[in-house]
């Protein structure tokens, strides 16, 4: 956690036109962490139960885990896939369907 | 912080606690070559946990990977052999647990600042080293050289001894200048006797991983650092030097117990002068000229039920083809280069199994990755005693190949012969012009998949071709050959080609004389039904030798040609974008399909189990009485250090 509040304090001095005339892992985790958190706010804004809105938070946890892993190399390609999904909300659920899986209250 | 947990059990295996140090791998492997038993033997060498930027613990990953049968409806994968390749860098999260995503009972996401001092699955992690504040802030991060040497080489070990299966401790390193490489050194991991470790793994990505920002390291006795002398140039042209040194380390330190093979090749665009992106032809003939002996090929992407394989518009190609990039998908493509020049560089494919996406990692769908083993697996050759030198020795020699969704088993067989000498994959033929030129090609495939999906293939579908999606069907072979004009010297024309990102990279051509030379449709191989419902393919076709060197490579599919958004008129798989312009209408077609102008398309893991696809690596053929080809020095250099450290 300490890598992403280093990577917000300086998103938000640096604000969202941070330029990039060379290699900078920080500056790129702090753009990583600031589209998360952009796009998280604008997905809490679909439905609950929008399965877009899930494919959307997942691939945004994704982004963030990797983030805190030192690995932003694959957050620029989630953030825009997250955009297109929140634009174009193209999961849905024909009535009667649900996502089965294993819950973790499910027996090992 | 939180009580200990018996993360153990609830990983789906009964194991005992891991004992901490372990023993040697000193068992006799499980499975020894005897008449009638499988050629190749299968593994994955790229594979994440929590203790990265995966959903699943350690012990998790490789208990479905390695262990057999299931476990409560939940199926396991049993691999023959194992590389965990995890990433470099540093990572928050005890990888003795799974993520709370991965929906696994009593399993939450727990930090190493939780664990500290306690012992679980046999381990106590005390600190954490290198340069983090003491006492560490919540949540800090440890080092990756630290978490593989005291809580991933252990879990390993034991999880190897567990299963009398290979098990290795590898890394998806951070390459500087560039974006991610498959290594491994296995050094000291093996001993004949008494206790391994992963030393010089930890300190490989401690001095190389570009993400490794530690400046201390492995302190000794006195507390003085071991590992001196890190290079922190990390980006660009600096960078790519760095990742030179980085496989001149390895053929110094490990040249017959170390690989390099890049990854994801096309993902990152073109190679960045600036900054860490991706790779250019030249970047792979640096690497294999430095380390001839473990810079030997690269990977194609993984991430197979993902619905861009983790490949965004600006990856060389823009996007993946048939699931594989196009640096090995296109006939005259980058590998095509490499193999024009007589390289040793061969082709790899592995899950990259980090989680399930939208699913739990106990659920059969996917939107993201699979397990390793589940889909994707790579096949090296058995061994009378198998160990884990015998996956380098394998992987070195060429003689491999991988495939999707269980197109072929490993009962496998290409080889060529000239003049009653035979030779098979990553081996060379001699000829004299004229010469016929005999290959042979027999492959198995089984009755079933681990697909969940029973449903009609929607690609195949379109062409009226009716394939289950459980139960692979073999269409067709193609062999591609394409002409050998010798290694290009560094600083001279052709070494270094200009690469571009997005579609326009798929106009390059590196080799113009590769060609599918022969295809074989299945319909008219010979075809044996075997017990179980498996059916062994077999055809046998010759080839006029020339006057100039040249090699042959197989790739397989189940699409046919010209499938409408899967493949063109000569069989090459298509951009894989098209693929959502197909249709999934079969009623049971799943949910999480997505919806484009009101109709469900095909994507994810139905996709990956619709399109796949085998490739198989080359055999070499050059006249006789002319010089060796670099394939032929560098399999003798490696020939030559075997038999010097006897």
């Amino acid at each position: 956690m300490t890598r992403i509040l280093s990577a917000l304090l300086l998103a938000c001095l640096a604000g969202p036109a941070l330029a990039h005339d060379a290699y900078d892992e920080e500056a790129e985790l702090a753009e990583c962490v600031a589209g998360v958190a952009r796009l998280r706010e604008q997905a809490s804004a679909l439905p609950a139960d929008d399965l877009s809105r899930r494919f959307a938070e997942t691939d945004l946890r994704n982004a963030l885990t990797e983030a805190e892993a030192g690995d932003v190399d694959e957050c620029p390609i989630l953030l825009d896939r997250v955009e297109q999904t929140l634009r174009n909300r193209p999961f849905n659920l024909r009535p009667g369907e649900t996502l089965r899986g294993y819950g973790p209250d499910d027996p090992a | 912080m939180p009580p200990f947990r018996s993360a153990l059990l609830l990983s789906g295996a009964t194991v005992a606690a891991i004992a901490s140090p372990v023993s040697a791998q000193n068992w006799v492997p499980a499975k020894p070559f005897s008449r009638g038993a499988s050629p190749y033997v299968a593994g994955d060498m790229h594979n994440h946990t929590t203790c990265t930027d995966g959903s699943t613990s350690t012990s998790y990953l490789l208990d479905r990977s390695l262990g057999a049968g299931s476990v409560n409806g939940v199926p396991n994968f049993n691999l023959d052999w194992f590389i965990h390749g995890n990433h470099g860098g540093s990572g928050n999260r005890d990888c003795r647990f799974s993520d709370t995503s991965a929906n696994l009972p009593g399993d939450t996401t727990t930090y190493w600042t939780d664990t500290l001092g306690q012992t679980i699955q046999g381990i106590t992690v005390t600190s954490l080293q290198g340069n983090v504040a003491n006492p560490p802030a919540a949540r800090a991060n440890m080092f990756r050289w630290q978490s593989i040497r005291e809580v991933e080489y252990p879990i390993i070990i034991q999880k190897s001894q567990q299963y009398r299966k290979v098990a290795i401790e590898g890394l998806e390193s951070n390459a500087p200048g560039h974006e991610h490489v498959d290594t491994a050194i296995i050094n000291g991991q093996f001993p004949a006797s008494g206790i391994g470790n992963a030393d010089k793994q930890a300190e490989y990505e401690f001095r190389f991983d570009r993400s490794d920002a530690d400046t201390i390291g492995l302190r000794d006795a006195s507390g003085n650092p071991v590992w001196t002398g890190k290079n922190f140039s990390n980006s660009g042209n600096a960078g790519h030097q760095k990742s030179v040194q980085a496989v001149a380390w390895l053929q110094a330190n490990g040249p017959l117990t170390s690989y390099y093979v890049p990854t994801h090749t096309e993902r990152a665009g073109a190679f960045n002068p600036t900054g860490s992106a991706g790779w250019n032809i030249e970047h792979f003939r640096d690497f294999n000229n430095a380390g001839p002996t473990v810079a030997f090929g690269i990977e194609a992407p993984g991430h197979f039920a993902d619905d861009t394989h983790s490949y965004g518009s600006g990856a060389v190609g823009g996007a993946t083809y048939g699931g594989s990039g196009i640096y090995t998908a296109k006939v005259g493509g980058l590998w095509d280069g490499l193999l024009g020049e007589g390289r040793n560089s061969f082709i790899y494919i592995s899950s990259d199994w980090h989680n399930r996406g939208v699913f739990g990692a106990r659920d059969r769908a996917s939107t993201a990755d699979f397990m390793p083993g589940e889909y994707t697996k790579l096949y090296v050759p058995n061994q009378n005693t198998f160990r884990a030198q015998s996956v380098i020795d394998g992987m070195r020699s060429g003689n491999s190949f991988s495939t999707n969704g269980d197109l072929i088993g490993p009962d496998f067989t290409f080889r060529a012969t000239v003049n009653g000498v035979t030779r098979t994959m990553g081996q060379t033929l001699e000829f004299n012009p004229g010469d016929t030129i005999t290959v042979e090609m027999r492959m198995v495939v089984p009755a079933t998949s681990n697909s969940p999906y029973t449903f009609n293939n929607p690609l195949t579908k379109q062409v009226g071709v009716f394939q289950p999606l459980n139960q692979p069907k073999l269409d067709h072979v193609d062999l591609i050959t394409g002409n050998i004009t010798g290694a290009i010297q560094p600083g001279q024309p052709g070494y270094a080609v200009a690469n571009a990102g997005g579609v326009a990279g798929a106009a390059i051509v590196y080799n113009p004389s590769a060609t599918v030379a022969q295809t074989f449709n299945a319909a008219n191989m010979t075809a044996t039904p075997l017990a179980g419902g498996a059916t062994r393919y077999e055809f046998t076709t010759t080839f006029t030798a020339g006057t100039t060197p040249f090699y042959i490579r197989p790739r397989g599919t189940n699409i046919p040609r010209s499938t409408p958004n899967v493949t063109d008129s000569a069989g090459n798989p298509l951009i894989d974008t098209l693929i959502t312009n197909v249709v999934c209408d079969d009623p049971a077609c799943p949910a999480h399909m997505p919806t484009v102008s009101g109709t469900r398309r095909v994507d994810f893991d139905v996709e990956a189990w619709s399109n796949l696809w085998f490739y198989a690596n080359p055999i070499f053929f050059r006249p006789a009485d002319t010089p060796k080809l670099l394939v032929e020095t560098n399999a003798d250099l490696a020939a030559s250090l075997a038999t010097a450290n006897r």
